[in-house]
């Protein structure tokens, strides 16, 4: 019971720090939303990790490892060490830039405006929006979830009592998130964010030496796995194919282009604010992803047996055996913070809309700008009310959302030539814009179809042809769909490019007093 | 187009890197507790906290300082 009650307590500073930024605030949009532009190199650098850092870093990758072993870290974290912190450079600095020099809140915002459009600009947004939603619904499940497992204790006959259940939990978690988003808007959610990273860098390192202690030594631990031949492929890649681990590189062209992460940019007061967050974010994911995956390994020899739907708690399971109950609350406290990410996730629905929707449609014209604050404060307490909901009536669904995460990373990757383009390429245009995002949102929903209507091979067989008569073109394995082995953003990357550039070149620019706007310097 | 190049050439480097293939199965323990496989990951995400560095110094879109200035 002690986790349960050191998590209440840090819910109830996250709380508290929600209601500080409040009485900060100054009331304007710019401020709710972007906490003004205001945000310093420290908080920057802890808030924009925090933000990326979602359930799955703690819980997920352990899970996975479990399963597939060491090579989790490579195929996920490693991959996110060069590409995360490039794009930070290449296009987080320009959109900081433009949206501090037009005004921009959201990236429709600034696809709007240099592309002269306004459709484009909505049809990115529906796509963006609807591939988000899974992520909120998915962190409500999580806290819902995590909760229940830590206010878990067992009775002296071996019966589980949970004090918290998974609906109270989802609701305790969807509420908090609510509440200090509702009042702090990005000041509070860049707050916690910075409070959630900096716990679990603390206690997470911590937890990982205790663990190594009480286990007397990861040595033997690592010995003995390495001497079963069931559990030895685990120290390598042997489960992890060639072309899998090399498409993983590519998937963290996410980052940039998740709305929250964008939207983050624009927070930053300088844009040097970026050069420290872009040498140290390799760092940061070194220090939380390697013990995970680490102790995802050594979880394979101390529970063994564990199948697929029940590796994600590995790391609680660790914590319950083999820490006190003081450190399992603190960790567990850093857990909770990690589950709760969707704060970011809600307050960029809310800006999308607010501004996107809300606002570009007549709202601002007709109601005021003061209206805009109220607009998107309703919004979230709308989203978290229905994110609850959500998991509450799909709670044993929440393979789907899984699912649907997973392939709006791709999706998200596949629109990072759109803004590319759009930040670098005079000649682009919203049509080849348009083509993009249309190519992007067909191969996401594809790819899902032939994910439900093909059968997986056995556990342990090579994948098989979806289509028989095209080959080893499209490929099922258990994982799901690929592309001659690959993954499907891929070819998902390189079809958008294709078309990015192609339409463009076949259609209208912008006038050139845009042009001028976006590049005074003479070509 | 020099940075563009760069960048190019840098990438298509990163990628070769961390697919380091030589260590793929290999299941030697380095201080008797880590995979082989694992170091390497591990020493190719601080080998990017370096090459982020040299890029912050080398690649710094300075200009947009100069907006800020400007402001």
């Amino acid at each position: 019971m002690i986790p349960a009650l050191i998590v209440f307590a840090y819910l109830a500073l996250v709380l508290y720090l929600g209601i500080f930024a409040f009485r900060r605030g100054s009331g304007t949009g710019e401020d709710f939303f972007l906490a003004g532009r205001s945000i310093g190199p420290f908080v920057f650098l802890f808030s924009l990790f925090g933000t990326n850092m979602t359930a799955f870093a703690i819980l997920g990758s352990s899970g996975l490892a479990y399963q597939r072993g060491i090579g989790v870290y490579g195929l996920l974290a490693a991959s996110s060490c060069f590409v995360i912190p490039f794009t930070l450079l290449l296009i987080g600095t320009r959109l900081w830039a433009h949206g501090r020099r037009f005004g921009h809140m959201t990236q429709v915002q600034f696809f709007r405006d240099r592309w002269e459009c306004s459709g484009t600009g909505t049809f990115l947004f529906v796509l963006t929006a609807t591939m988000l939603v899974p992520y909120v619904i998915i962190g409500v499940m999580g806290g819902g979830a995590t909760l229940e497992a830590l206010s878990t204790t067992v009775g002296p006959d071996g019966q589980l009592t949970h004090w918290v259940s998974y609906e109270v939990g989802g609701a305790i978690v969807a509420l908090v998130v609510m509440s200090y988003v509702f009042l702090g808007g990005m000041r509070g959610t860049a707050w916690v964010n910075t409070l959630q990273t900096l716990l679990f860098l603390t206690f997470g390192v911590a937890a990982f030496w205790l663990i190594g202690a009480r286990l007397g030594g990861y040595d033997e631990v690592l010995q003995r796995l390495a001497g079963d031949p069931r559990t030895a492929p685990l120290l390598t890649r042997e489960r992890i194919s060639h072309p899998e681990f090399f498409s993983y590189f590519f998937i963290p062209l996410s980052s940039i282009m998740f709305p929250h992460i964008s939207i983050m940019c624009l927070t930053a007061n300088r844009v040097s604010a970026f050069r420290r967050t872009i040498v140290l974010y390799p760092l940061c994911i070194l220090l939380i992803w390697l013990p995970s995956v680490y102790l995802g390994v050594v979880a394979a020899g101390e529970f063994p047996g564990l199948g697929p739907g029940q590796t994600d708690d590995v790391v609680l399971r660790l914590l319950r055996t083999h820490a006190d109950a003081w450190l399992a609350g603190l960790l567990g406290a850093g857990i909770m913070a990690c589950v709760m990410a969707s704060d970011s996730q809600i307050l960029a629905l809310s800006t999308m809309f607010t501004e996107d929707v809300f606002a570009w449609y007549g709202g601002r014209r007709r109601f005021g700008a003061a209206a805009e604050v109220w607009t998107g404060r309703l919004f979230v307490v709308l989203v978290a009310v229905l994110s609850w909901v959500a998991a509450q009536l799909l709670r044993d669904r929440v393979g789907i959302f899984e699912l649907a995460v997973r392939f709006a990373f791709s999706g998200y990757a596949a629109l990072a030539p759109v803004m590319l383009a759009a930040l670098f390429w005079r000649r682009s245009t919203k049509r080849g814009a348009l083509a993009a995002a249309a190519w992007v949102a067909l191969a996401v929903g594809g790819t899902w179809y032939l994910h439900a209507t093909s059968v997986p091979p056995a556990p342990g067989q090579p994948p098989v042809p979806i289509f028989p008569a095209l080959g080893g073109l499209l490929l099922r394995s258990a994982g799901g769909v690929s592309v001659y082995g690959f993954l499907p953003v891929l070819p998902m990357v390189a079809v958008s490019a294709l078309l990015m550039w192609g339409v463009s070149l076949v259609t209208r620019p912008p006038s050139e007093p845009t042009l001028r706007r976006y590049f005074p310097e003479p070509r | 187009m020099r940075a563009w190049l760069l960048y190019g050439v840098l990438w298509l480097a990163m990628l070769a890197l961390r697919h380091d293939f030589w260590w793929w199965d290999d299941r030697r323990l380095v201080l008797g507790f880590l995979p082989v496989g694992l170091v390497s990951q591990a020493a190719y995400s601080l080998l990017c906290v370096a090459v982020m560095a040299w890029l912050v110094r080398r690649c710094w879109p300075a200009q947009l300082e100069r907006l800020e200035s400007d402001e």
